[in-house]
């Protein structure tokens, strides 16, 4: 190795380790959202009684949470919304919970205009009274929510569910942690 | 020309880049590579770094009042890494600092200045007021305590220039008050218009230094291209620079962050960054009336020779200039190095400032611990603090309550300094404390005399030698008016801190409205703690001389008093409330012994007996926030504290506090706060026992 190339080799290698200091750091940095992942510390929450669905009418109700905005806490605020869904007896689930976050791009879901089912009026997704698809925009029907098991005899049952969002335009229905 | 690939020949057919590249890499360097030509290049590669980093720094910072502490918190603790880009990026300022001042001697030793670098000269001038400008409003971004006081100072430095200064002053404050424009201004300024300057500045500047060549002897003997030598030279420097930085942030764990602004506190002892210490200790060389010398004068002069350097240069001999400015730059540094060294030595010396430091740090602590905790709340930063009760809270206490009263066994304890003279040393009798039983040397005989006054009855004297780098003598007794006076010094300082303990005269406020407190005082009401020390209070007293009510029995009353009497809700009327109490089968058992014990002399809302003719507060809803609230702000109304004498009542604060301070006192009354992180507690017993605890339960499952 001539001094020629010996200054080539060290330029080359002093550079790279200096890019490399800034750029670890910095990626990291950049991709915190990424790296660092949230607990899942959601629980069941009472929405609603039994005694307050009426079969073939579907109700919604607000998920209320303390939020944190990075650094920012703010007191309970509705942070998202679940249709309640009244199932006709002898059904294996007395209650249907289903996210009113469209499956599609996250617009908000409500009653269409029949009342016989779900309408997204982004882009004009229909859903069943069930969650099911009824045209195929969005890649897959309505999220259902886990509910906590309830005596269906019972109009004084509370309704407890678990809220949860998911990631949207996927077939796949996948958590977002 | 080397080997080209065709792709290279491709771009460079349309670009031209490649070739310009190749050129200017194998530009020969005059005199050979070597360290003497790495400062310019470090210097640039140290504001790269500031670049890179401040972007980064960019994508999480928010310029408001209420949300850049906060904002600087979260990238600073929840960031990955964030403490170490935000510390490349503080510390690098003063990376480039240092390296601008090497460069500017170099270039004066070397007279780069002369013709026909005259230009490169200027720029690089301008260049340098660019840095500074960013290196002041950079460490204002954070609005916190340093940062907050530092643009107080520095934006009423620009007052003071004649004619313009107040108008300047407005607009880069953006009006009167310090807020958000401040800092957007600010921001802007640091992030845009300083950071284009030197861009475009330095673009000139490189250029230039590229037309004039490098400044130095040529020695033929040596023929060294730009690529590869100087590059690795360069480079060299850069990575030194760079290692440098990296280990004084991992030493020092990030920039750090004080406490955020708090525009009412008094106490904040604002220190400019290290390289603004001089200008600082410039300033307080001067009285008032001459000020202007210090902030205007001295460095406005020395600002104008270099900038006028080049032409001084024409018109004079150009050795004398060079002799000139070469012990101009010399003087300055050197100068700059004295007065630096003063203001440090100032502060280590000076005792008030360390006291307030250590406030600082123990606050610093605080708001991390509360944002790390809970978050901000959603008003900002600045609720941080004036929303804890062990911060603003224990402040209000300190400064309303503690001389009488006293929180957990403390009461207001004031602190002063005495800091003698040479002469006054002299003038003081080492005589007074000889003769108490510890060895002393006579200066510190003669600062402890300096320090308490005549009438002051010693106690007690130690001297503590246990820690090797300090031996610390503390001197215990009594002022003329019975306080209890610690003087405390460290042997070879001349300092001692006096620190004077109220008498208390009422009770014990910690835990007032609990059930602890309530029960305490059914034990016990002739304890300091409760009603000992006020013997116009008696009346608990009497009671417990007579009453026959079993520990059991108190138990009862005090759950009786946390489940009805402390939840009081406003807007129920005392009626109302004992029609809960109608029904014997729902009857608390505690209700029957306060009706029997309690209601003899205390007014039970429209209820209770007064007919003994004993005088006592009405208890309906005692221990309430809206209780308390009333005791503080008239404790004289008839029916709480009216039937003493005026001068046996405690003083009333209505309208000395707003709702939010009663809040925070109240809360700091009921302990509902979070507790200091147990490291600052000192006993590692504590949370052990607290885990043992907690495991209890789980066993007997």
């Amino acid at each position: 190795m001539n001094r020629r190339q010996w200054f080539q080799f060290g330029a080359a290698a002093i550079g790279a380790l200096i890019g490399l200091v800034l750029a670890v750091p910095g990626v990291a940095y950049l991709l915190s959202p990424l790296l660092k992942r949230r607990t899942d510390d959601s629980d069941f929450r009472t929405l609603a009684r039994l005694g307050d669905l009426v079969e073939g009418q579907p109700r919604s109700f607000s998920i209320i949470e303390e939020q944190r905005d990075a650094w920012v806490s703010y007191p309970a605020t509705p942070v998202g919304t679940v249709w309640l869904v009244r199932q006709p007896e002898g059904a294996s689930e007395p209650v249907l919970a289903l996210s009113a976050e469209c499956p599609h791009l996250a617009c908000k879901i409500k009653v269409s205009g029949d009342g016989k089912g779900f309408l997204c009026p982004c882009h004009a997704s229909f859903f069943e009274l069930d969650g099911s698809r009824v045209n195929r925009i969005s890649p897959r029907g309505m999220d259902t929510l886990e509910v906590e098991p309830i005596d269906p005899n019972d109009p004084n049952a509370e309704i407890r569910v678990k809220f949860h969002r998911f990631r949207t335009g996927t077939e796949e229905k996948i958590p977002l942690a | 020309m080397r080997n080209r690939s065709q792709f290279s020949e491709w771009i460079d057919a349309r670009t031209g880049l490649v070739s310009r590249v190749s050129g200017l890499s194998e530009e020969p360097v005059r005199g050979g590579a070597g360290l003497r030509h790495v400062f310019g290049s470090a210097l640039a590669g140290a504001f790269l770094i500031q670049l890179i980093t401040g972007l980064l720094l960019m994508t999480s910072y928010v310029p408001s009042s209420s949300h850049a502490w906060g904002s600087v918190w979260f990238i600073e603790r929840e960031m990955m890494l964030g403490w170490v880009i935000r510390g490349l990026h503080h510390f690098g300022s003063s990376a480039v600092v240092i390296l601008l001042a090497l460069h500017l001697v170099q270039t004066i030793v070397r007279a780069s200045y002369r013709a026909p670098r005259e230009f490169n000269w200027w720029l690089g001038l301008i260049m340098m007021f660019a840095v500074l400008g960013l290196a002041l409003t950079g460490y204002l971004l954070p609005w916190d305590q340093k940062g907050y006081w530092a643009t107080r100072v520095a934006t009423n430095i620009a007052g003071t220039t004649p004619v313009i200064g107040p108008l300047a002053q407005q607009v880069l404050v953006g009006g009167i008050e310090y807020g958000n424009q401040t800092l957007t201004r600010l921001y802007g300024l640091h992030v845009g218009v300083l950071p284009l300057v030197i861009v475009l500045a330095l673009l000139g500047h490189w250029a230039l230094a590229r037309r004039h060549g490098l400044n130095g002897k040529d020695r033929p003997e040596r023929t060294d291209t730009y690529w590869p030598s100087q590059a690795f030279y360069n480079l060299a420097a850069i990575g030194l620079v760079l290692a440098i930085l990296l280990g004084v942030v991992i030493y020092e764990g990030g920039a750090g962050l004080e406490a955020p602004a708090d525009p009412t506190g008094t106490d904040y002892p604002a220190r400019p960054e290290w390289y603004f210490l001089a200008l600082y200790q410039l300033l307080n060389e001067f009285e008032s009336d001459t000020e202007i010398i210090g902030t205007m004068v001295i460095p406005g002069a020395i600002v104008t020779i270099l900038f006028l350097l080049p032409i001084l240069d024409r018109l004079f001999p150009k050795r004398l200039i060079h002799f000139g400015a070469c012990a101009l730059i010399f003087g300055v540094l050197g100068g700059a190095g004295y007065l630096m060294t003063k203001a440090l030595v100032a502060d280590w010396n000076d005792a008030a400032f360390i006291l307030a430091r250590q406030e600082a740090d123990e606050q610093r602590d605080r708001a991390d611990q509360l944002a790390s905790a809970h978050g901000l709340p959603p008003e900002g930063a600045g609720y941080l603090m004036a929303r804890d009760p062990l911060s603003r809270g224990m402040n209000l206490l300190e400064a309303n309550c503690l001389s009488c009263h006293a929180y957990g066994g403390k009461v207001r304890v004031q602190m002063q300094v005495a800091q003698p003279s040479a002469e006054d040393l002299a003038a003081a009798d080492p005589s007074r404390f000889a003769d108490l039983g510890e060895p002393l040397s006579d200066s510190v005989l003669r600062a402890l005399a300096f320090a308490l006054p005549e009438d002051f009855d010693a106690e007690e004297i130690t001297r503590d030698a246990s820690d090797v780098t300090q031996t610390t003598v503390v001197l215990k007794g009594r002022n003329a008016g019975g306080e209890r006076v610690e003087a405390e010094l460290v042997e070879g300082r001349s300092h001692v801190i006096v620190q004077t303990e109220a008498i208390q005269s009422a009770s014990d406020l910690e835990g007032f409205g609990t059930r602890d407190w309530i029960r305490g005082l059914l034990e016990d009401p002739s304890s300091p703690k409760y009603f000992g020390l006020v013997p116009q209070c008696s009346g608990m007293t009497e009671w417990k001389a007579e009453s026959q009510l079993t520990p059991e029995q108190l138990d009862a009353v005090a759950d009786f008093f946390v489940e009805y009497v402390i939840p009081y809700r406003e807007g129920i009327s005392a009626a109302a409330w004992e029609l809960q109490f109608e029904d014997p089968e729902n009857q608390h058992p505690g209700y029957e012994h306060y009706m029997n014990e309690c209601a003899n002399c205390h007014f039970w809302g429209l209820g209770g007996a007064d007919g003994t003719g004993v005088d006592a507060p009405n208890l309906y809803g005692w221990g309430s926030d809206t209780w308390t609230r009333r005791m503080i702000e008239e404790p004289g109304a008839r029916d709480l504290y009216g039937y003493l004498a005026d001068h046996e009542q405690m003083p009333g604060f209505e309208g000395q506090l707003t709702q939010e301070d009663l809040d925070v006192v109240i809360r700091l009354l009921k302990g509902d706060f979070l507790p200091l992180r147990a490291s600052e507690n000192a006993s590692a017993a504590e949370p052990e026992a607290a885990a043992i605890a907690v495991d209890a339960p789980e066993q007997t499952d």
